[in-house]
């Protein structure tokens, strides 16, 4: 371990994909410990692609632990250890899909005044918010419909998105995601330029 | 490859601001994937959905949580009984279940099933797993009661 700071690559990276599927082939090979380094690697993605679906932090937990033990359980499901962390995110992206439309039907609330709680800041919108570059743009993202926030927050934590599973999980034509992404975003750049600004 | 719009890196920035992950839960999956028995022949049940009544003040709350795998489902009802104790009792459908095992740490209950009934009296409030067995062998991840 070093003091030495590394800056955060700007440009999505393929060394987490690299590195989860050398853990994973490692594990697979009989090194016990490997499977620590793929947990580290990929539960914090896993749980964002979870917290797109608007899951409590309990249920990801169960969601995201599921995903694990189904891995460890079927581990030759995965054919190519470099496609590990792809798996990782169909499953649960699958089971909070599952989850989310179970509960759906049992809350009556509407999506659209679930307004995304901020969980950290109750401040939402105080002055403090101008000036807080995250806090600006989670407002922004806020303005957005609940697809268009989950498409976008999926995408920004996989760098390899498969539009097949994702389109099944949204209820949408596979070719109509690419066209949908690009509304999301226009839309997103409008409300943070003012332009989409409903107040 | 996809074109990735550069504010997809400012989205993840921002989400990893202000909704990390909990601080335990990168240990807390390596210690149920630790705990997990890879030799066992069982099939994993998986959460189906958890829902708190609302109803009642606190204390009172009963959480239910259901699960299911293939065409068994599980649904149980968790009940606190005092600030460290739990009533667990549920329903188990499909699975032509007879035996219910119930393990919190290295303590171990057991529950016979009738007519898909069991019950597990008093429990301490903490994480456990239920496994099932009869036509299939079953089990639920760990979990918080």
């Amino acid at each position: 371990m070093t003091s030495e700071k590394s800056p955060e690559p700007a440009a999505p990276d393929e060394g987490p994909w690299i590195r989860s599927g050398e853990a994973f082939a490692r594990w697979r090979d009989g090194d016990r410990g490997a499977i620590d380094d793929l947990v580290r690697e990929m539960t914090p993605v896993l749980w964002h692609v979870v917290r797109a679906y608007r899951l409590d932090e309990d249920v990801c937990e169960d969601v995201i632990q599921f995903t694990w033990l189904t891995l460890v359980r079927k581990a030759d499901a995965v054919e190519n250890p470099r496609a590990v962390s792809s798996w990782l995110i169909i499953t649960a992206r699958r089971q909070a899909w599952r989850v989310a439309s179970r509960n759906r039907r049992e809350d009556p609330a509407d999506d659209e005044l679930l307004a995304p709680v901020l969980p950290s800041s109750p401040a939402a919108e105080s002055e403090a918010v101008e000036a807080d570059e995250s806090h600006r743009l989670w407002s922004a993202v806020a303005q957005l419909n609940e697809r268009c926030q989950r498409l976008l927050r999926v995408i920004a934590f996989d760098d390899r998105p498969d539009y097949q599973h994702i389109s099944e999980d949204l209820g949408m034509p596979v070719g109509s995601i690419g066209p949908t992404r690009r509304r999301c975003l226009e839309k997103l750049k409008a409300v943070i330029s003012g332009e989409g600004a409903t107040s | 490859m996809t074109e990735r719009d550069p504010i997809f890196t400012d989205l993840r920035a921002m989400y990893e601001d202000l909704d990390p992950p909990p601080a335990h839960l990168a240990d807390a999956m390596i210690a149920a994937i630790a705990a997990e028995n890879l030799d066992a022949d069982y099939e994993l049940l998986s959460l189906l959905g958890r829902s708190t009544e609302l109803v009642g003040t606190r204390g009172s709350g009963v959480i239910t949580i259901e699960f299911s795998h293939d065409e068994t489902s599980i649904l149980l009802r968790v009940a606190e009984v005092d600030e460290t104790t739990r009533r667990v009792d549920g329903w188990v459908t499909g699975a032509g279940a007879s035996h219910a095992r119930l393990t919190a740490g290295d303590q171990t209950w057991t529950a016979d099933v009738t007519d898909g009934r069991f019950e597990f009296e008093s429990l301490p409030a903490g994480l456990i797993r239920i496994y099932f067995s009869g036509d299939t062998e079953l089990a639920t991840p760990t979990f918080e009661i």
